[in-house]
């Protein structure tokens, strides 16, 4: 899901990041808008509600958080831990490293085997001191962030660490499952070409 | 002297105002003062209260301060005093008198920005063709100035927010948006150049569109500040009680304000604007959410909103063009009290 975090900021800047954070959000994509200031939430309310957007609210102490409904997805489906997980980490030691799944499985072979070791791969890498800076996922790689996918919770756990989880947005289209999407940004080739270029290493598991 | 009053406003002050509905929920519980001379007064929340002295003199009143908009000491004087007179200006008055109001925390800032502030209002309430015999100065932080002005005009020529009748036409004599542009400066979003066309906007004086209403015996007018065009229009169509439509694709907008709120840099005080509007406005026609927004933007000394009879409409905007509002344009029209006080298009 993609993440506004507007904490220490006042208006109208919570407005501004969740505004563009908007238009990065992909169809089908749910947006969540963190706030700390009462004002700036208010009016980030209003401005959901004026647009026509669907919008839930939860706040623990000081600290709102706004999950915004972008086209097809029900918020519904958003995992409860979306909504208690408020403070976003900024990336821990973030490497200078992308990693890319152009499938859901880890090499080739036996396809059972393929995705036992894409879960494998994503919990070490979860428990590696140095979490990469992306993870970029194309062609049927797509579909792991699917509600459904067997990795999604390693999914979740990396994106809410700070880690930068791009889609292919052509692939999602082509595989038809816009609507199934519940995670990571949806992104296009040259975001996605600009970031494998501008890392020291791309690991392809 | 490098001195940025900018610095000395809380970030994201967004507007100094107290929230238009809970001012009128308050002023509502005082006690008008009867009096018959008293031609105007806080009842139809019009721009300044109006006395009559005799049958030929009544004195406009008004006082308006506020903390800094711009950086510049000198320019906040100039902003602060053109703001102060333009509630004299929307009644159809002269300004006559004026008194000084400021606060200055004369331990945080150098004291030459004070006397810049004061050049400032000086300089602007001589071009006004008033004087400034006096004033009042407290120690506080941050920095607000303002004028408490006294103006005239012949009881029989006052120019009310209540004066605006079916079938006028709405001229408005200055582009809006001077509150998304200085907090898209305070963002840096936006250019050196777009912020110096709103500060220019802000100095103008409102006194010759004054002049222009005089001439054409216009009854109903009023100044947009900080309730925003949308505000003001509706504050208009209550005291006349009549209904506003307002064209929005035909309000001018200063330099790179629609971009700005496409963005989101919208402050605060659209949002407190448009919630007063809300339930005595009608938006359904206007597609445009920036639009919208931009219509509840609160402007420091905005300009002039002119109700005007069709027949006139054409020449006044001609003369409001060429006596140097050249952004002038008419804006929407006024008819029979409908179902909203306010419909934006």
């Amino acid at each position: 899901m993609k993440i506004a975090d507007t904490t220490g900021h006042s208006c109208p800047v919570p407005l501004i990041m969740a505004k563009k954070a908007l238009k990065e959000t992909g169809e089908g994509e749910n947006l969540k808008v963190i706030t700390d200031n009462k004002t700036s939430l208010s009016n980030l309310e209003r401005f959901f509600s004026d647009n026509g957007m669907d919008y839930t609210v939860t706040s623990e102490g000081d600290l709102h958080t706004l999950i915004v409904k972008r086209g097809g997805e029900d918020i519904e489906t958003t995992q409860p831990a979306d909504y208690c997980d408020v403070k976003i980490n900024t990336p821990e030691a973030a490497g200078d490293y992308s990693v890319v799944f152009s499938s859901q499985q880890m090499g080739e072979g036996h396809e059972d085997l393929g995705l036992m070791l894409t879960k494998s791969f994503l919990i070490t890498l979860l428990a590696s001191d140095t979490l990469p800076r992306s993870v970029l996922l194309y062609n049927s790689g797509v579909k792991l962030a699917s509600h459904d996918s067997f990795v999604i919770d390693q999914l979740r756990e990396l994106e809410s660490r700070g880690v930068k989880l791009l889609l292919c947005g052509t692939c999602i289209n082509f595989y038809n499952i816009t609507r199934n999407i519940v995670v990571g940004s949806v992104s296009n080739m040259f975001d996605m070409a600009g970031e494998m270029i501008s890392v020291r290493k791309i690991i392809k598991p | 002297m490098d001195v940025n009053l900018l610095d000395t406003v809380e970030y994201g002050g967004c507007s100094a105002k107290i929230p238009p509905a809970k001012l009128e929920e308050i002023l509502a519980s005082l006690p008008l003062p009867s009096d018959p001379n008293i031609i105007v007064d806080i009842d139809t929340h019009d721009d300044a209260g109006v006395y009559r002295i005799n049958d030929d003199l009544a004195l406009v009143l008004t006082t308006d301060f506020f903390p800094p908009v711009c950086s510049d000491p000198y320019e906040f004087g100039q902003i602060a005093a053109a703001n102060s007179l333009s509630d004299i200006y929307a009644m159809g008055a002269v300004p006559l008198l004026a008194l000084n109001i400021v606060m200055f925390p004369q331990a945080d800032i150098p004291m030459e920005a004070y006397a810049e502030i004061l050049k400032g209002g000086f300089d602007k309430a001589t071009e006004a063709g008033t004087r400034i015999i006096g004033g009042h100065t407290i120690d506080d932080a941050p920095p607000k100035y303002g004028l408490a002005v006294v103006g005239t005009v012949s009881p029989s020529r006052v120019i009310t927010n209540a004066g605006a009748v079916p079938g006028d036409r709405l001229i408005l004599t200055k582009p809006v948006g001077t509150g998304i542009i200085l907090a898209g400066q305070r963002l840096q979003m936006t250019e050196e150049a777009n912020v110096q066309a709103a500060l220019d906007s802000m100095k103008q004086l409102n006194r010759a569109g004054a002049e222009v209403m005089q001439q054409f015996d216009i009854r109903g007018a009023t100044d947009i500040t900080g309730f925003g065009l949308g505000g003001h229009a509706l504050k208009m169509a209550k005291a006349g009680n009549v209904t506003i439509n307002i064209e929005m694709e035909k309000v001018p907008l200063l330099p790179d304000v629609y971009r700005l709120a496409d963005e989101g840099c919208l402050p605060g005080a659209s949002f407190r604007n448009l919630e007063y509007a809300t339930g005595s406005m009608d938006a359904e026609g206007l597609d445009d959410y920036n639009l919208r927004m931009i219509a509840f933007d609160a402007q420091t000394s905005g300009g002039l909103l002119i109700s005007v009879a069709p027949e006139k409409a054409e020449e006044v905007l001609t003369q409001l063009i060429e006596k140097g509002y050249p952004r002038s344009a008419i804006i929407g029209n006024v008819t029979a009290r409908g179902k909203t006080y306010l419909n934006l298009l």
